[in-house]
């Protein structure tokens, strides 16, 4: 037998082959990587990427849903939606509903997580409670909230009767009716919220508390701003985020209780984006509102990974 | 600048005695260590004193003022956490300032941005930064200032804790283990920082620490917690001398004191393994247990030595040895030291005798307390006979 021996020597050659051997590694390595990652990429593709595009497209055409045929109309879609009055009052309930909804239930959730907290008895009874709107339908519940805010046998005028007080007709006065509606979203959005706080508080080392207290804070607002705020910081950036892109997605009370109305007092861009694309069928049109949606998630998250994620990030 | 007087504390859980009727006075600039083994309740007393928990019963004295009704902050002490609890949020020159601006500053005055509107401002600030600033020299901090606690070492974290209780001059320093975090050299780096800062302070100090070595080296008087109960308060010297309590004895002092079994003969002759040593105590008791540390005893000949056993282990330490030696009642061998030059000369398995230094043995009674014992006279005339 007289098989080639590995040459042992160090010599140039070699060292060149061993480099391509090296370099033909790396290669095959990229190659796994990006084959490891087909699935996901795809996936993500076909269900993420693909529709938006899909959608950016759609809003540059005249399609309406059943043509067999579209033209690119260009921005004429768009011209249309900033001349259109319904439109822009759609957009400015939107963002009523989120300014008040956002702070409503960060606020409550985070001070009903501080009293639960605090608390010495019943914590995941509290919790349980808060938590229970999470879990219910929206759809269901706002048939109960319907029930709730009849005009003549709804409870809550029945008992405002009671205290000899008539109850406004809540669900068609123009205006009262949005913010009738930011405090349904409100009530819904607490728990969620309360939940994710109270697991922050919990991280919080109660060693901080007694360096604080050493160190002077004496007061509860003192604690607050010194330890409790700062670093809830991470958490209350993530409940901020959750809770502003839920806002900007109210739909289900709307659609159940109000429909946009009286008078488009109640309208807002899901809705309207909804009705035009699924009861006008002006699938296109639909499309630029989707886009202008797209829009402010996406500035959204721009704002929160820019500025904010920094400053609540400390080590 | 203040004496802190610890009259009959107790603390308990339900049922279960953390503290039991702990007497104790820190003097004025002291620097006094609370030591135990983990459990012993030192950590609850040290945090009873802060306020942050509150005595079952018993009162508690700071410059001979009564401070159990007060908050923490009313009562002017500074505390060092274990973990440093430094707020990872802020900058260290805001860690150390935090103490001041929580104290001297009205609650409008801490407001953001317009805090910086109201008159005074900026007297205060520069008051605020002058403080900071003399504490970070001190504790050659300077270049850290701007940094955040995530940034720092252990070590530096240590410094910034310290200099966040200096900056405010309390009437007395807390510190609940501090140095337990750090690493073995850098503990003992730190352990005369301490103590030279308590020297130049001139504050009182409680320290906390199972670390007897810790004791030891930086205080000037220990106190020794057991099972909640103050055992023995003395100076160090004092405390590995003349332990009250077979305990202390075992807890001071590394390696760890020799007990060796043994009983009284009718002469009042302390007995260990069927030898008489010289060493005399009140005559009568059986089951005392004789301490003798490694220092007290020699290695010699076996006819000169009071005991005898087998030397199974030579530890080399440097400067010095420790020979093992099995002695053949005894279910532990018995620690000896010898200076270089024998310790070079042993023989592993050699049968050897060990002498003990009467002067410096301790005895302890059956339920562990300690005898008074003497040197045998007898022997002294003894041996000057013989000289």
């Amino acid at each position: 037998m007289n098989l080639p021996l590995p040459e042992t020597s160090p010599s140039l050659p070699r060292r060149t082959s061993r480099w391509r051997l090296y370099r033909g590694a790396e290669q095959y390595e990229r190659l796994l990587g990006w084959f490891l990652s087909l699935p996901a990429a795809g996936l993500m593709l076909l269900f993420l990427i693909g529709p938006i595009v899909a959608v950016l497209l759609l809003s540059f055409t005249d399609w309406q849903l059943g043509m067999s045929a579209f033209e690119w109309i260009g921005l004429d879609n768009y011209a249309e939606l900033f001349g259109d009055h319904t439109f822009w009052q759609s957009l400015k309930n939107t963002m009523i509903y989120v300014a008040i909804v956002v702070p409503g239930s960060v606020l409550l959730g985070l001070g009903a997580a501080m009293l639960i907290e605090a608390g010495k008895q019943g914590k995941s009874f509290y919790r349980a409670v808060y938590f229970l709107p999470v879990m219910a339908t929206l759809i269901a519940m706002s048939i109960v909230w319907q029930v709730i805010l009849h005009p003549d046998f709804g409870l809550l005028n029945l008992i405002l009767k009671e205290l000899g007080i008539t109850g406004p007709n809540w669900l068609q006065d123009g205006d009262l009716v949005l913010y009738v509606l930011c405090g349904i979203g409100i009530w819904q959005q607490v728990g969620f919220n309360l939940v994710l706080f109270l697991s922050g508080l919990m991280t919080i080392p109660s060693h901080l508390y007694e360096a604080a207290e050493m160190d002077g804070a004496s007061s509860a607002w003192d604690r607050f701003r010194l330890v409790t705020w700062p670093l809830l910081g991470p958490i209350t950036l993530f409940v901020l985020v959750i809770t502003s892109s839920k806002a900007f997605q109210v739909f289900d009370t709307v659609q159940v209780l109000t429909k946009g109305g009286p008078n488009k007092a109640s309208e807002v861009l899901l809705y309207t984006m909804y009705t035009e694309a699924f009861e006008y069928f002006r699938t296109s049109y639909a499309a630029a509102i989707t886009v202008v949606f797209l829009f402010f998630v996406l500035l959204l998250t721009l704002i929160k990974t820019r500025f904010v994620e920094r400053k609540v990030h400390y080590s | 600048m203040a004496e802190i007087a610890i009259r009959k504390l107790n603390k308990s859980f339900g049922e279960t005695q953390i503290l039991d009727q702990i007497d104790l006075t820190v003097r004025d600039g002291e620097f006094m260590t609370l030591v135990g083994p983990s459990g012993c309740g030192k950590s609850t007393l040290l945090r009873i004193i802060a306020g942050l928990e509150s005595q079952t019963n018993g009162q508690i004295n700071i410059s001979g003022q009564p401070v159990d009704q007060l908050r923490p902050k009313d009562r002017n002490l500074s505390m060092v956490f274990q973990s440093y609890a430094l707020y990872p949020h802020l900058t260290v020159k805001e860690n150390i300032a935090t103490p001041i601006r929580m104290r001297s500053y009205r609650w409008y005055q801490r407001l953001p941005l317009l805090a910086q509107l109201l008159p005074g401002a900026a007297e205060r600030q520069a008051g605020i930064d002058s403080k900071v600033a003399a504490v970070a020299e001190l504790l050659q901090i300077e270049h850290l200032l701007d940094r955040r606690p995530g940034e720092l070492s252990g070590g530096q974290r240590q410094r910034v804790a310290l200099g966040r209780a200096m900056v405010r001059d309390p009437a007395a320093f807390l510190m609940d283990e501090p140095l337990s975090n750090l690493d073995a050299k850098l503990r003992v780096h730190m352990r005369t920082e301490i103590a030279q800062l308590h020297k130049q302070l001139g504050t009182t100090f409680i320290y906390v620490t199972h670390d007897q070595a810790e004791a030891m080296t930086m205080s000037d008087r220990i106190a020794l917690m057991m099972d909640g109960k103050l055992l023995q308060v003395a100076t160090p010297e004092e405390i590995y001398r003349n332990p009250v309590d077979v305990r202390v004895a075992e807890f001071i002092g590394s390696p760890k004191i020799n007990l060796l079994p043994g009983e009284v003969n009718h002469a009042g002759r302390v007995v260990v393994c069927g030898c008489p040593l010289r060493v005399a105590t009140q005559p009568g008791q059986t089951h005392i247990r004789v301490g003798v540390r490694p220092e007290n005893a020699t290695v010699c000949r076996v006819e000169q030595g009071d005991i005898q056993g087998q030397l199974i282990y030579l530890e080399n330490m440097g400067a010095e040895f420790f020979a093992h030696i099995t002695i053949d009642t005894l279910a532990e061998p018995m620690l000896v030291r010898c200076d270089v030059e024998q310790g070079q000369q042993l023989v592993l398995g050699a049968t050897v005798g060990i002498r003990i230094k009467p002067k410096h043995t301790l005895v302890f009674d059956q339920q562990g307390r300690r005898v008074a014992s003497e040197k045998v006279a007898a022997e002294v005339h003894h041996e000057s006979a013989t000289a």
